[in-house]
């Protein structure tokens, strides 16, 4: 529970701090830069987020955050969205592999990976989906086998978001063979430095690469790196992937949507039936972020919480398709370019982090109470 | 550039929260399980002495600074728009809020509101027992109350009341917007109340030897009237802080609380569409609060 507030001095700090050291080049001519200069960018980001206190505001400060709440975490993200910051590397540890840490590691895990974490000196990936466990993920078959003072890893796994870049890896594995499923998994922190690891990128339909498939042949894993019980995985996976809610992710999303909306309603001005849809979306788009307030007011009501963010990645990421659809039918000239590589680049966005076909049914079921 | 999200303030006060809780009490109390088709044929009157007796109709007007915001009014519509029993409360409320001889009054009050085909007025339940008639509503109003002068009928939402009249109330830009929100939360109510009778059913009705709601193609018709429910509100409450905004606020509010309503009836397979299950009753309630929205707002 969050014991400070983020004063409005924290504020114009922030604001000043982000006009000042966000990159020219990353604000500007992002699309012209190289891969490589794209993710030493993001690196230095985390660099300068840590030096000036900003990399973790609402862990506690005994682990090395500054123990704010969601609503300034929120405000936090949508200002650095405004400002078109670079978006961390190393944000899988900081969004998953800390709370995670902190929630179900050893008093020496934590001392050995949280301040890595927050000095965003070590990037993290996350090992949880498969070729053949998407959206049933519980059914994962990488293979941790159990050997002398630890295990040996192999298997595939997909959709790798800084594989190539990371230190380590928060790996959901199969453990136990024998034992009943949900039972049979547990989560690992693999050293990505080791030899026997392979990891190629994967090109999207827009033509970016966000994402790396990545190969394990017999890789050690000392038994120490495991977080939780043996056979645990599958429970603390879970509350790593519901902790979170998206608050952050949806005003972020939202920035950018408000971005590609403003440019919709003039691409849509001359021609009164496609406006007239825009207009809807421009409607539809600030009722995201409507519904973002209205969830941190509620936060400390845990059902109405729950029931106001529980579908935030269908909203956003159902309109943001409607939105780029909505562009390319405008055949606005002077956009041609950017519809057409937004409307591909956002199709992932209702299959990632869980279909929105699987979001929906966790909503029937967790929110609305259907039988499974 | 617009706010921040996190500086955008919609919650209620006290007053609002208190009255939501006990007017949802009472409605549920008086509708005591039973469908609409049977309610319309009770005699309410208790009901509405009742109402009465707790102060509810008076909870819209303000005395200096003390008195309920509009986001106060905002929970109580929806906890009223729960039930849409036919009882004047919402209009009483609005009319006393926004005309001192309506506040002085003992009774229900009522107004006439534009019909959505450009000629006369509707106004909301014009045959209640004793109810009176205000001509106008905004800051400083003072016509006298009148008597409901109806023409005839309006079948359009029977859980309303509707009468025909010739002449419409004048509205302040003010009370005009409050009463729009209001019907809006009113109609958030009504929608919250389809798909919790969705719900309710998709776990009971069997078919292929299991409940229905175990059907993903079921699920998703529901998890969609939750998404539809709460960004109706939201809408509402958008609506409500930032006038400039309401129009197109409503608008999208009254078209998601109707989406609602259309997973609801479709969930409930052929039950849905029988006058006598009673799912129209709200769906009627939502329709007519959305032309009398639209009707007063500029």
């Amino acid at each position: 529970m969050s014991t400070a507030t983020a004063g409005p001095e924290f504020w114009s700090e922030v604001a000043a701090w982000l006009a000042r050291e966000v990159p020219e080049r990353w604000r500007t001519a992002r699309a012209t830069l190289t891969p490589q200069e794209v993710t030493e960018i993001r690196r230095d980001w985390d660099r300068k987020l840590f030096a000036a206190g900003y990399s973790m505001l609402t862990m506690a400060p005994e682990f090395g955050g500054r123990g704010f709440g969601l609503a300034d975490e929120v405000r936090f993200g949508e200002l650095c969205a405004r400002a078109h910051a670079p978006d961390s590397l190393a944000r899988v540890g900081k969004i998953l592999t800390a709370p995670a840490l902190i929630a179900h590691g050893t008093d020496a895990q934590r001392a050995r990976f949280l301040p890595r974490i927050v000095s965003g000196e070590d990037v993290w990936c996350q090992g949880f989906s498969e070729p053949g466990s998407g959206s049933d993920l519980a059914s994962v078959t990488c293979e941790a086998r159990k050997v002398d003072g630890g295990y040996r890893v192999s298997g595939q796994k997909v959709w790798t978001s800084f594989a190539e870049d990371s230190h380590r890896c928060l790996m959901l594995v199969r453990t136990d063979p024998g034992a009943r499923r949900y039972q049979n998994l547990s989560l690992l922190l693999l050293d990505m430095s080791q030899p026997g690891i392979t990891v190629s990128t994967l090109k999207q339909i827009s033509g970016s690469r966000h994402f790396a498939e990545v190969y394990f042949d017999d890789v050690f894993v000392a038994e120490e790196d495991r977080l939780g019980a043996q056979g645990e995985g599958w429970r603390v996976a879970m509350t790593i992937l519901t902790a979170e809610r998206g608050g952050v992710e949806t005003v972020t999303r939202y920035v950018d949507m408000r971005a590609d909306i403003d440019k919709l309603l003039g691409c849509c001005v001359a021609h009164t039936p496609l406006l007239a849809q825009a207009e809807d979306l421009d409607v539809e788009t600030e009722l995201v972020r409507r519904q973002v307030a209205k969830a941190i007011e509620r936060e400390h009501d845990d059902e109405a919480f729950n029931r106001a963010t529980c579908f935030l990645k269908v909203l956003w990421s159902d309109l943001w398709q409607k939105i780029t659809a909505l562009g390319l039918d405008s055949g606005c000239p002077a956009h041609r370019d950017h519809w057409n590589y937004s409307y591909l680049e956002v199709k992932g966005t209702t299959i990632y982090s869980g279909t929105n076909q699987i979001q929906r049914n966790i909503i029937a079921e967790r929110v609305l109470g259907l039988p499974k | 550039m617009s706010s921040s999200v996190t500086t955008i303030s919609t919650a209620p006060g006290e007053l609002g929260t208190e009255a939501a809780a006990a007017i949802r009490a009472i409605a549920r109390k008086i509708a005591n399980g039973r469908t609409s088709t049977t309610i319309l044929e009770d005699d309410l009157s208790a009901s509405w002495t009742a109402l009465e007796a707790g102060g509810w109709d008076c909870v819209g007007i303000r005395d200096g600074a003390d008195g309920a915001s509009l986001l106060d009014l905002v929970v109580i519509g929806q906890a009223w728009g729960e039930y849409c029993l036919p009882l004047p409360l919402i209009p009483t409320v609005l009319v006393k809020r926004w005309s001192a001889p309506a506040a002085e009054h003992d009774g229900p009050v009522t107004f006439a509101v534009p019909h959505a085909s450009g000629q006369g007025a509707l106004v909301p339940f014009a045959a209640a027992p004793g109810i009176r008639l205000c001509t106008e509503l905004g800051e400083g109003a003072d016509s006298p109350l009148v008597d409901v002068d109806a023409t005839g009928e309006d079948d359009l939402a029977a859980t309303l009341g509707l009468g025909r009249t010739a002449e419409v109330s004048k509205l302040s830009a003010e009370a005009a917007h409050e009463c729009a929100v209001v019907w809006g939360a009113e109609a958030v109510g009504a929608a919250r109340r389809l798909l919790d009778e969705g719900v309710a059913y998709a776990k009971v009705r069997e078919q292929f030897g299991t409940p229905i709601g175990s059907f993903q193609a079921v699920k998703h018709q529901l998890a969609d009237g939750h998404i539809l429910t709460e960004q109706a509100e939201t809408a509402v409450l958008w609506a409500a802080t930032s006038p400039a905004d309401a129009r197109r606020a409503l608008r999208y509010a009254f078209r998601a609380c109707r989406g609602v309503a259309e997973r609801s009836i479709q969930v409930h397979g052929g039950v849905g569409f029988t006058w006598e299950w009673g799912l129209h009753f709200y769906l009627r309630h939502i329709m007519a609060l959305d032309e009398a929205a639209t009707a007063v707002l500029p």
